[in-house]
């Protein structure tokens, strides 16, 4: 058998196998369940022992809680607590990991498979299930990032399959509404976001978030994590001071976990009002104004899909209606930290209206 | 050159604005905005429609030099191609036209190209699979 080439009811049978080791790791070790709720959806965690759980639920614990039958369903268990790893795959790996370690065992997308050699950090999703796995080798060596975004790609894979849209971008709001901030990595979404609630705006994302255009415009925050660069960080003592590392990474961002016991208020879901393209102005005060949402979309979806290893020419679409039902505007955002938070409130304003 | 073309579906993606299309390269990670009149003539290649009659509708309707939107378009054409975001279509597979918007004054085919995205697109090398079946990092690099 060639890489990609498994057949759907043989990996239907792997699933299985890997639930079955998932339950009986956990009736002899024990651990813990947690249905959360994202997007009006139940999502339930199961962990076998007790080192994983803190490594993924901690950036979204601020999710409510979940009822009724499970969307999906993840099981998740470390690697040198249990002594245990996932069944022996069925599968051939090909010469080559594929782009963002996604590997599509059967050729498509009924089999997923996220590997990520270098943080020994495996994730698995079964569509026809809706069924997910966690696996690290060691939850204590888990570089940052993946403490800060859990699950990210299984997340990905899940959300596209319900009309929701996994996107990049920070999310910010007051009682108007939010705003989603989108761009590449060092246009000043995060410390954006940051800024803002350290002045009390509401809190969803700096970074990823899930978003839909219907039945009316609306972010759900995914992770209650901030990340900034380790330099730049210095320039916020607050934050400076609340943020941790588990274990540094080549991103080089601690990050904080907020919520009430760092002082910010963070939100779940808010109507949204308007896509934001920060830039660094060069000037002192920050101001905003009207763009196309042309732009909009060519500062969201390059780095969303590219980033996810999105491959369905679908995705497109549905973040091009994203952009389309709200308006879009461009932040030049200003050397002076004090006119951010004022700037992004009156352009809440300007856009609820 | 060919004569009629398609978009390079799946790898390519697009999504189209009164004034800009944004195409994405799945595959290589490359994005593209075109803009001017690489709007029209990006629909109408898209549908298949021919070189020479796509130059032909837009002179029409601008009143622009036949021959120099012509040459706008094969030059565009050899850009997209050359990118990978149009293929050539079979002889078998029939434009599919449909209606485009032409603008009423000429303005030279936009086609930017953007790659910093490229490097998420990385491919890496599984050098060991351990005695449980999984890729692992080299040992030398541990």
């Amino acid at each position: 058998m060639h890489a990609g080439e498994l057949s759907p009811e043989v990996a239907a049978r792997y699933v299985e196998q890997a639930a079955r080791s998932f339950e009986q790791l956990h009736a002899r070790l024990g651990g813990s369940s947690r249905c959360l709720s994202l997007g009006g959806h139940s999502l339930c965690f199961a962990f076998a022992g007790v080192k994983l759980e803190p490594a993924i639920l901690s950036a979204i614990a601020h999710l409510p809680a979940g009822s009724g039958a499970p969307s999906l369903t993840i099981m998740g268990w470390d690697g040198a607590e249990t002594q245990a790893a996932l069944p022996p795959p069925p599968w051939a790996w090909p010469e080559n990991l594929p782009p963002h370690g996604i590997f599509r065992p059967c050729g498509d997308d009924s089999l997923r498979v996220f590997v990520a050699p270098w943080s020994h950090l495996i994730l698995m999703y079964h569509a026809a299930t809706s069924r997910a796995f966690v696996w690290t080798r060691n939850a204590a060596e888990l570089p940052t990032y993946h403490h800060a975004s859990p699950l990210l790609q299984v997340f990905s894979w899940w959300t596209r399959e319900r009309d929701l849209n996994l996107v990049h971008g920070g999310c910010v709001g007051d009682d108007d509404g939010a705003v989603l901030l989108v761009g590449k990595g060092g246009s000043g979404k995060s410390t954006t976001c940051l800024l803002a609630a350290e002045a009390g705006l509401n809190y969803l994302a700096d970074d990823y978030c899930v978003a839909a255009s219907a039945p009316s415009p609306v972010v759900y925050s995914l992770y209650r994590s901030g990340k900034l660069h380790r330099g730049h960080l210095q320039r916020f003592p607050r934050l400076a001071s609340l943020a941790i590392d588990p274990n540094a990474d080549e991103f080089e961002k601690p990050m904080i976990f907020l919520g009430e016991a760092t002082g910010h208020r963070v939100a779940t879901q808010l109507p949204l009002r308007a896509i934001v393209v920060p830039r660094i102005s060069g000037l002192e005060t920050t101001s905003f104004e009207r763009t196309s949402p042309a732009e909009a979309l060519r500062a969201l979806a390059p780095s969303t899909l590219l980033q996810l290893g999105e491959r369905q020419s679908t995705a497109l679409q549905s973040l091009a209606d994203l952009v389309r039902a709200v308006p879009s505007y461009r932040l030049n955002l200003g050397s002076r930290f004090e006119t951010v938070a004022p700037g992004l409130r009156e352009l809440i304003g300007a856009a609820a209206r | 050159m060919a004569s009629r073309h398609r978009v390079n579906a799946p790898d390519v993606t697009h999504e189209s604005f009164d004034t800009e299309v944004l195409v994405i390269n799945l595959r290589n990670g490359s994005y593209y905005s075109l803009r001017e009149s690489a709007v029209p003539m990006w629909h109408l290649l898209a549908q298949g429609l021919e070189v020479t009659e796509i130059a032909t509708r837009i002179a029409q309707a601008t009143s622009a030099s036949p021959d120099q939107v012509l040459a706008d378009v094969q030059t565009l054409v050899t850009d997209l191609t050359k990118q990978s975001l149009l293929v050539e279509r079979p002889a078998s597979e029939a434009p599919q036209p449909a209606e485009v918007a032409l603008p009423s004054a000429y303005a030279k085919p936009v086609f930017d190209l953007y790659t910093d995205m490229q490097q998420l697109l990385m491919i890496d090398p599984i050098h060991e699979v351990d005695v449980t079946g999984w890729p692992v990092k080299p040992p030398t690099q541990s």
